[in-house]
């Protein structure tokens, strides 16, 4: 039994604030304060540390296609940023779009133990976990991409029963090993294949005739009734336009008070305001999350530096080529599913738009009052790169360096925000909240992100400094199931991690007419699609963590 | 400056990236010595592999027996770099500025992506001579490559910019794809020479056996601008081109918009 004495511990899911505790370790579990005659077999004495969870990020693109397209497109981001091989790990590359076996061992650094990929296209499901069993160090899982498929917006359009719309999503799910389901630019991926360049949310499909908002309340109550623990993960229309907050409140209102979460929310929180027609509309929306508690985001925070972006978004990641940087770009087809837009993007902090995107960002985060109900994200890499975590909770954390930074921007951008008059600071305990508790409970990993009996033994321990994002970059150690992977911020040993994926209830009669439209239409057969649970080891993951889902009747 | 020395063959390739004359100068021995350099992927320090020697030129050598020192002069701004003996493969990748001299053979991949500064090999180079670096869409964009000896295929592959001159003979596709700038090749060349030559000059010194389809006879001209290059070479590789302004023309490739040329000065 592993002993970790007088740390400092925040678990916010177990109410516990900054008291000093002991946490005892046994069979990678965390066990409760053990009899007398217990046996330690290995004490560390962690006075004046931080103790928290295992970070969970909800949202980062680290597989799926359109990454190795980024690798592909990038050259110059592997050379510049080459990482040799050391103590068992591999060598590999990239600031961007790193290798996979780089991000596993720079998100294991900064005491990250789960990750999700919140864009797999259900054709390419076997590519998206090939690539994340790629990646070491860290627990991973997948949302499944619907919502712009032939075959869901045929049975919209014909008016299916809701129940064969969950049979489909259930089937979806289950088939390509998902742990949640996601919607990108509902509909307007396929309405860009009929020529379209926008499709606000009630708009109808130039093909189809559905609406964005048909496509939202249809896979929301689909999530809800199959009773999958995150809700619905809606990437917006009109990302990135100016005025797009009125579409992102309209998105909001679709959900008819069913949970739903609106990812990367910064690209949808603006306004047409101002000379440049360009304005932060981050106090709306916020105040909207702060009324509207079946509403959850996350917020794809832009932080300044070369990335690339990488989408889903088709329609969007085509309008934003002309200002690629470098300048060079993909969008691409993925048959009936789909699309997928890779484009190189330089944020820079002299720029208006830009640093008006990254004070809106902010505007959020300290305008949101629930940290259960906002995450931090960068949406890496397209607001910036997940190693950029550190500097982001400094930001939040740091007034000073806030307005320290806010005087670097460009002067009417800083002129425009309000971020200036926003004095909150967040407290360790939220962003323990905000990057542990909160995204496990949404994802329903019940003894993942918290300390208590029976949880499992994903611990990080930071040593207590001013300098938040000195403190965030490198922990001290870093416990996966009980293992110590991590010490002073470095890898010491290198571990697999579990893949974590839903298994709802649903009527495989819709395999019928899924058979047949796969061998009418794709270039896949229905039964190649699917992936086997044994599979998903031979794909690389240590195991598979098979989730339960109570469906709810429809 | 100083003078490194391999001890002996090492048993891998050895990645030289970061042992430049600017990163060296005015550094203790001792110091330089604890330079980190990879062999075969893993870290080592210098004086794990070389001898160490300081001395009062103004000039970096490396004395090797062995052609497995890779990128040697990778990204060098400023400074001169001697190598007394074969250069592994990427030599002057990325270089844009100052003079290396490889006593020797070249292997492949040299001055990929050169910006700048003059390269000369005594002896062959490899492959992708003056190339795109791996993944990108041009290659080499200015400075001056003197080899002379031979040169393998795809010379100037991409090249955009600058001059590269081979005294002996180059392999096949010399001048693919190039974008810009100016190929001087004396000994002859293999098949498909300038195959894909969007702009830019290849000027070769012997007929080639056979030229692409897509390349147009354009007859014998009279350019004065042979002189000038004439003039500039005598300084780099003294005899290379004959003291005529008069060569055949041939304009294309026809394929790829045609506005570059293949002048035969034979």
């Amino acid at each position: 039994m592993l002993r970790l004495k007088n740390g400092r511990i925040y678990d916010p899911a177990n109410g516990i604030d900054g008291e000093v505790r002991d946490l005892y370790v046994e069979g990678g579990r965390i066990v409760a304060t053990p009899g007398p005659d217990a046996r330690i077999d290995r004490e560390i004495d962690l006075a004046g540390r931080v103790v928290m969870g295992g970070a969970i990020d909800l949202h980062t693109h680290i597989g799926g296609g359109k990454m190795n397209i980024a690798r592909a497109l990038l050259p110059e981001d592997h050379r510049a940023d080459p990482v040799p091989a050391m103590g068992g790990m591999h060598a590999g590359c990239g600031h961007a779009a790193p290798s996979t076996w780089t991000t596993g061992y720079r998100y294991a650094e900064m005491g990250y133990t789960a990750c999700f990929e919140p864009a797999m296209q259900p054709i390419n499901a076997r590519h998206t976990h090939l690539e994340m069993g790629d990646i070491p160090m860290v627990d991973k899982g997948a949302y499944a991409m619907l919502g712009s498929d032939d075959f869901f917006l045929r049975m919209l359009a014909s008016g299916a029963d809701q129940r064969l719309i969950n049979d489909y999503v259930g089937w979806t799910l289950d088939a390509s090993q998902a742990m949640a389901i996601k919607v990108v630019n509902p509909g307007g991926i396929s309405a860009f294949k009929f020529n379209t360049r926008s499709l606000d949310i009630d708009e109808a499909h130039p093909h189809y005739r559905v609406t964005p908002r048909q496509v939202v309340q249809a896979l929301a109550r689909a999530v809800h009734d199959l009773g999958v623990a995150h809700p619905l993960h809606v990437h917006a229309s009109n990302l990135g336009v100016p005025g797009n907050a009125d579409t992102t409140l309209a998105t909001m209102a679709a959900a008819e008070g069913l949970p739903i979460h609106l990812t990367h929310i910064q690209f949808h929180s603006y306004g047409t305001e101002g000379e440049r027609k360009f304005s932060s509309e981050a106090e709306r929306i916020a105040d909207a999350l702060n009324r509207m508690t079946n509403v959850s985001s996350d917020v794809g925070q832009v932080l300044f530096g070369q990335t690339v972006t990488v989408s889903g978004d088709s329609m969007k990641q085509y309008g934003n080529h002309r200002h690629a940087s470098p300048d060079k770009w993909v969008v691409m087809d993925i048959e009936c599913d789909s699309g997928c837009g890779v484009v190189p993007f330089k944020y820079r902090d002299k720029n208006f738009v830009n640093a008006l995107q990254w004070a809106i960002g902010l505007e959020l985060f300290l305008r949101v009052r629930d940290p259960w109900r906002i995450f931090l994200t960068t949406d890496h890499p397209n607001g910036a790169p997940f190693t950029s975590y550190p500097h982001l909770i400094r930001l939040l954390m740091d007034k000073r360096f806030r307005n320290s930074k806010l005087d670097e921007i460009n002067a009417e951008a800083a002129a425009h925000s309000q971020l200036r008059s926003l004095d909150r600071e967040y407290t360790l305990y939220e962003i323990a909240i905000m990057s542990r508790a909160a995204p496990a409970r949404s994802l329903g990993l019940t003894d993942r992100g918290h300390l208590g009996a029976g949880a499992a033994a994903d611990i990080v321990v930071y040593r207590d400094d001013a300098d938040r994002e000195a403190m965030f970059a490198k922990p001290e150690y870093v416990f996966k199931d009980g293992q110590l992977i991590v010490r002073d911020g470095k890898v010491v040993n290198v571990v697999n991690g579990a893949l974590h994926a839903v298994k709802p209830e649903y009527d495989k009669g819709i395999e019928k007419p899924l058979k047949e439209y796969f061998d009418r239409y794709m270039t896949v057969r229905m039964e190649n699609v699917r992936l086997s649970d044994d599979e998903i080891c031979t794909c690389g993951a240590s195991k598979l963590i098979p989730h339960t889902c109570k469906g709810r009747k429809a | 400056m100083t003078t490194l020395t391999l001890r002996s063959v090492p048993n891998g390739r050895v990645d030289m990236t970061g042992i430049l004359p600017e990163t060296l100068a005015g550094r203790r021995t001792e110091d330089i010595g604890k330079q980190i350099v990879h062999l075969a992927g893993s870290p080592l320090m210098l004086d794990d592999l070389f001898d160490v020697t300081p001395d009062e030129t103004g000039m970096l050598v490396i004395r090797t027996d062995s052609d497995r020192l890779d990128y040697l002069g990778q990204g060098m701004r400023t400074g001169k770099l001697r190598i007394d003996g074969p250069a592994g493969h990427y030599a002057a990748q990325a270089m844009t500025g100052g003079e290396i001299d490889i006593r020797g053979d070249a292997g492949e991949g040299a001055a990929n992506g050169m910006k700048g500064g003059l390269l000369r090999i005594r002896g062959n180079a490899g492959d992708w001579l003056g190339a795109a670096l791996i993944g990108d869409r041009a290659g080499m964009a200015g400075g001056v490559v003197a080899v002379e000896g031979d040169v393998g295929d795809r010379l100037g592959d991409r090249m955009r910019r600058g001059l590269i001159l081979v005294r002996g003979r180059a392999g096949d596709a010399c001048g693919a794809r190039l974008l810009a700038g100016t190929l001087v090749v004396a000994g002859g060349c293999g098949s498909q020479p300038g195959s894909g030559l969007r702009r830019g000059s290849l000027i070769l010194g012997r007929r080639p056996e056979s030229l692409p389809s897509s390349f147009n006879d354009s007859g014998r001209v009279d350019l004065s601008y042979l002189g000038l290059l004439h003039r500039h070479t005598e300084s780099l590789l003294p005899g290379l081109l004959p003291a005529t302004t008069h060569a055949y023309r041939y304009m294309g490739d026809l394929a790829f918009g045609g506005k570059g040329e293949i002048l035969v000065l034979a």
